[in-house]
Formats: C-alpha cells, structure tokens, sequence
C-alpha cells in the first residue's frame, strides 16, 4: 500500500459554483501554501460546473510536496435555511426578522437530511436541533 | 483593484459559526487556513475596505485583527504565487533597459501566460543588477524564467549562452516563442522544479523565484555543483529579505550589491 501522504496544510474557502478564478480569496489562500492555483480553478469548476448559483464550500488538503486534493461540502447551514425560505440576508439584529420569516419542520428536515454527516449530531432529530438553532439564532421563527 | 488583506487568529470551535455568519451575509471572501494546528482567518476586502457588517462580526466573536496590509491584486497574487506563473496583463509589450556602457535594450515581451513584463519592481531590480554584473561571456541559468525577460536580457548585454528553465509548462512555451520574437533562434528552454532536473554546468544564475525557493535552493549542495559562479536573486518580499541575507551568508556567498523597490528586494552575489 502506498504510505499515507503527510497533510500539512488545510485551506477552507466558499466558492460559487463553476466560478473559482485566481482573483482573491483563491489565488492568495492557495499560493500561500504552494498549491497549483490554476490547476485547482480547473479541477474545481470541472467538478462543480452543474452546481452554479450555490456557494460551495471547499476543504483544500495540502501535502508536503505541495500536492493537493479537496473535498466539496454542503453548503453552510444559514444559506440552505436562507434558500429554503427564500430570503436574501438574515437579521442583522438579534429579534424576528420580518412576519415573513418563517421555516417549517419539514424544511429544517430537509436540509439537517442534505447536511447530514456534516453535522456533528448523531440522530436526525438532533441535526434538525441544531439547525432549528442556527435558524432562531439568524431571527427565523421556527414553526410546529 | 486594491484589496485589504486581513488576518485574524481563530479556535477551531469558531470556524463553522463564522461559515454560518458569513454565510447569512452572503459574504465569500475569505479563506480560512490550517497550518500546524493554528487556524487563521484570512480575509480579502475588495475596494481596501472591510464591510461594516464582516467587522461587526469579528468584534462580536472577540476576534482581534492580527495584520492587516491593503494591496493590489497583482501584488497580492505576485507574492504568494511561488510555484508557477501566473499571467499579469500585458498592455505595455515593450521593456526597455539602459545600461550606461551598452546603450538602450528593447525586448519584445507580447502577453503571455506567463510572469515576467518588466512592470513587477522583481523583474526590474533583478535587471538592474543584471546590467551591474555585465555578464559578458558567461554562460548562464535563468531559472524560473517565467517570459525570459532576464534571460533575453543577458544574452543582449553579451552573455556566451543562456539556457531557460521553468517549472510551469505555459512559461517554458512562452519563453520560446518570445526568444524566437526577440531574435534568439532555438533557445534551450526546460521544465525543472528548481534545480532538479539541470544536468549542465553553469557560471552565472539568474533566480527570479520568491523567497521560499531561494530559501530551498541556497543551502543545497546542487547550486554549488551546477553553478560556478555569481548569481541575481530577487522576488524577495521585504518580510523575508533579511532571513534570505543570512541564508546567503550560511551558504557561503557574499552580497555584491542589494537593490530594493516598494516591498521587494533582490541580490547580486558572489561565492567566497
């Protein structure tokens, strides 16, 4: 078996789909660590082309000999809760947003089912507490 | 487009809250990078501002700004890109350098995947101490040659021979045709990750590669077996210039002349 290579970097950025450029955040994040900035562009907007219009987020492994390889997440929480709702931003003060912003149980199933093993809960029902959570924390009324 | 760079130390425990709270801005302009078990937060603020509503949320996650620097996108990309080259815009395809002994020299430099026009103060402090040494019947290594610019130059100012190496694929095509461009027929041009993959003897290094490579290239046993004799370093950002001095010193050289422009630096220097 070939030997475990030694990861000694790991970059996290949020990139919309298909649209990764060498322009800030990308090119200086990655150059830092010595990655292939135009080989990565390519690699990720290959892989990410059909999922245009959402922000996907992205773990970059960096290895010692400045190769590298990723691994595409779901998008954060807050943004599935905000495009379930379909609502731009999320309250910029503590308190219920508007009458308007409200989520269902449903919806909050739907997407700790789509986050799934991205969140630390072990249970269906604790995701959905954790992100009924994040939704009460952002000013949306949680309902049933 | 000026950017402002800003850099913020952060627990592990932050990181998904602050994914989530950027999120709700739809704000996606930063990185956030793990290197021996610390985490920073990196952000980049088009327009050399950071949003009201991003610096809110650092002040309520008791996140204090480490650093921050406001630069160009070209700087901030000429810096930090060190394995490859990257390609600057060309508007000004000409680059005209003049020594006082040999005259005016024009070289042609159309644009081109590839690092390298002349408008980088890097290129140009590594020119102007390539026109100070006047390698006149040397035979010399551009390495990292990115366009060929330095290289181009030093056979202009009657250097015997040049052989090109680069890294990056796109920069050692582009070194061919710009010699071809610039009336150099049939260059020697290859691909090597420093000095890997040179098999011949030089007198004379060109080494327009950054900080981090020169820290790599000076100490090893390679440089001394390829190259006999004096080398230009530059791509030296002012915050690593004064390790780089002392790795020259280590590796048994001494500094004939150091030039530098806004934040960068370059050597000419001479084995002892």
């Amino acid at each position: 078996m070939a030997k475990k290579k030694e990861v000694v970097g790991q970059i996290k950025l949020q990139i919309p789909g298909g649209k990764a450029t060498p322009a800030p955040p990308v090119g200086p994040a990655l150059g830092a660590q010595g990655v292939n900035i135009a080989q990565f562009v390519k690699e990720f907007n290959d892989k990410t082309g059909k999922m245009a219009g959402d922000v996907i987020p992205v773990v970059i492994n960096v290895y010692k000999d400045k190769s590298f390889d990723f691994i595409l997440k779901q998008p954060p929480v807050s943004r599935l809760i905000l495009k379930a709702i379909g609502i731009d931003k999320g309250s910029q003060t503590p308190g219920p947003l508007t009458e308007h912003a409200v989520i269902t149980e449903a919806q909050i199933k739907e997407i700790a089912e789509r986050k799934g093993a991205e969140l630390t809960a072990h249970t269906i029902e604790a995701a959905m507490a954790t992100v009924a959570g994040t939704a009460r924390a952002m000013g949306i009324v949680v309902k049933g | 487009m000026q950017y402002r760079e800003v850099f913020c130390s952060i627990a592990p425990d932050q990181e998904e809250e602050l994914h989530n709270r950027f999120a709700v801005l739809g704000f996606c302009s930063y990185a956030i990078t793990t290197d021996y078990k610390t985490s920073t937060l990196s952000i980049y603020a088009a327009a050399a501002d950071i949003p009201p509503a991003v610096h809110k949320i650092l002040v309520e996650m008791e996140l204090p700004v480490l650093a921050n620097s406001d630069q160009s996108e070209a700087e901030l990309l000429a810096e930090t890109h060190s394995h490859h080259a990257f390609a600057l815009t060309t508007s000004e395809p000409v680059f005209t350098v003049s020594p006082d002994q040999t005259g005016p020299h024009t070289i042609l430099i159309p644009p081109s995947p590839a690092f390298g026009d002349g408008r980088h103060p890097a290129t140009r402090l590594a020119a102007e101490l390539i026109c100070q040494a006047q390698p006149v019947g040397e035979s010399i290594l551009d390495l990292g040659c990115g366009t060929g610019i330095l290289g181009i130059l030093a056979l202009k100012l009657g250097a015997s021979a040049v052989d090109f190496c680069d890294y990056d694929a796109d920069s050692v095509r582009a070194t061919g045709s710009i010699c071809n461009l610039n009336g150099i027929i049939n260059p020697t041009v290859f691909s090597s990750d420093l000095l890997a993959d040179v098999t011949q003897h030089y007198s004379f290094l060109i080494a327009n590669i950054y900080a981090d490579l020169l820290e790599q290239l000076l100490p090893s046993k390679k440089l001394r077996e390829t190259v006999s004799g004096d080398c230009v370093l530059s791509g030296i950002h002012e915050r690593h210039h004064e390790h780089i001095r002392t790795c020259i010193t280590d590796a048994g050289y001494r500094i004939q002349a150091h030039l530098s422009e806004e934040h960068w630096h370059a050597f000419w220097i001479q084995p002892l």
